[in-house]
């Protein structure tokens, strides 16, 4: 007999044994999933193309008071306001904008981003970032993009 | 219990499928020869018994730990052969004869290395991941929100309006301090009363700073005015060094 006392009739193959381990690789791509999922989910909300500014900063979205701003559907129509991101049941007036902006400030949110489209009327900016006017040191941040 | 084929050597005749058992008393009462051949019940290779006359008599957990270091064997040194002299001994050290403790040991099965497991087949479900980090990479775009800060206008709507009305300077006060920026309802720009392509919207403003030594930039736009435009002006205002950039509003008209 020879090579040891392994069954005869089964022909050992060292190389049965070798094959790539996958593991890692499909682990990294369940992770890379996961990452791109959550960013899926907030940037999806991101409907409004704001105008583009080359001196500009990261938005400081979670301390600001944030409103988005959709143009009118037709030329010289009302602009849309909402509160936070752009969904059906946030559309606020400006009155609704002023009562939300005193309860923020009362928070100690002394900030408002504003997210408006491109062809957003001024007086629409105006109307929203007037809730400020009552407040000292009030800070309005005008959200912008990076030019292409 | 495995079954096995046997051939006499001598004259070549076959007998089909006998019991292990029935094999290894044979081969002890000498019916069974060293030159004659066996071979598993429906294999093809033939071995002399002389061969497998150490295999036989293993009990399975010594036929297992052989299988196993045969193996580890192979794995760290797949080059060289096996020293077989001295594993002989240790079989020949290990071995028990065949009694009735046999048949308790068949029943004992060791987890086999090289068994067959039912694993999961993997691949679709490695397919789709890529399929989908594929989609969502192609589909989302990953624009970081940017800001540029303002001082909030004044719109007099304050509890002390009357108050900060009277605080209110007309764009004709302020002229002497601060460069002004007019947008009209039909978009154009003024810079201090003079018409100025968007395009050249920064030239303009570096200019009209050094012409006029002025560093502040005050931002007066109609109601109609598109946002984009204003943000514009903003722009340039901060990319011509402006130390200050205002947005002005109108004064209602009070009772």
């Amino acid at each position: 007999m020879q090579g040891g006392g392994g069954d005869p009739f089964v022909k050992f193959r060292p190389h049965e044994d070798l094959h790539i381990d996958f593991t890692p690789m499909i682990d990294s791509m369940f992770l890379l999933l996961m990452f791109n999922i959550m960013i899926f989910a907030i940037t999806g909300t991101q409907q409004i193309q704001v105008p583009e500014a080359a001196y500009s900063k990261g938005a400081e979205t979670h301390e600001a008071i944030l409103f988005s701003i959709r143009e009118p559907s037709v030329p010289g129509g009302e602009a849309t306001i909402y509160e936070g991101e752009v969904l059906e049941d946030k559309k606020v007036t400006p009155d609704e904008v002023r009562q939300i902006v005193e309860k923020a400030v009362s928070e100690g949110r002394k900030k408002i981003l504003i997210k408006a489209e491109r062809k957003v009327p001024y007086k629409t900016v105006l109307e929203v970032a007037g809730a400020l006017s009552s407040i000292d040191d009030g800070t309005l941040l005008l959200a912008v993009q990076q030019p292409r | 219990m495995a079954k096995w084929d046997v051939m006499r050597g001598r004259d070549l005749k076959q007998i089909l499928g006998v019991e292990e058992a029935v094999v290894i008393k044979s081969i002890q009462q000498g019916k069974i020869g060293p030159e004659d051949l066996l071979r598993r019940e429906g294999a093809a290779e033939w071995k002399k018994v002389s061969e497998l006359r150490d295999w036989l008599f293993m009990s399975p957990t010594q036929r297992w730990e052989e299988e196993a270091r045969r193996r580890d064997g192979a794995a760290e040194s797949p080059g060289q052969p096996s020293d077989d002299s001295g594993g002989s001994a240790r079989r020949a050290a290990r071995r028990v004869p065949v009694s009735a403790h046999a048949d308790e040991e068949e029943e004992f099965e060791p987890p086999r290395r090289n068994m067959d497991v039912e694993e999961f087949d993997l691949t679709p479900m490695v397919d789709m991941t890529f399929l989908l980090n594929m989609f969502f990479m192609l589909t989302t775009s990953y624009v970081l929100l940017r800001s540029i800060d303002v001082p909030a206008p004044n719109l007099s709507q304050s509890k002390d309006a009357q108050a900060s009305r009277q605080q209110m300077q007309s764009l004709d006060d302020l002229r002497d301090d601060f460069i002004i920026a007019e947008i009209r309802p039909d978009n154009a720009i003024l810079i201090d009363e003079k018409e100025v392509a968007r395009k050249d919207l920064l030239e303009a403003l570096k200019a009209r700073m050094r012409e006029s030594g002025k560093n502040e930039l005050i931002v007066q736009a109609a109601d109609e005015a598109y946002h984009e435009v204003v943000v514009a002006v903003l722009d340039a205002g901060n990319e011509a060094g402006m130390q200050r950039v205002r947005l002005a509003t109108s004064a209602e008209e009070g009772p």
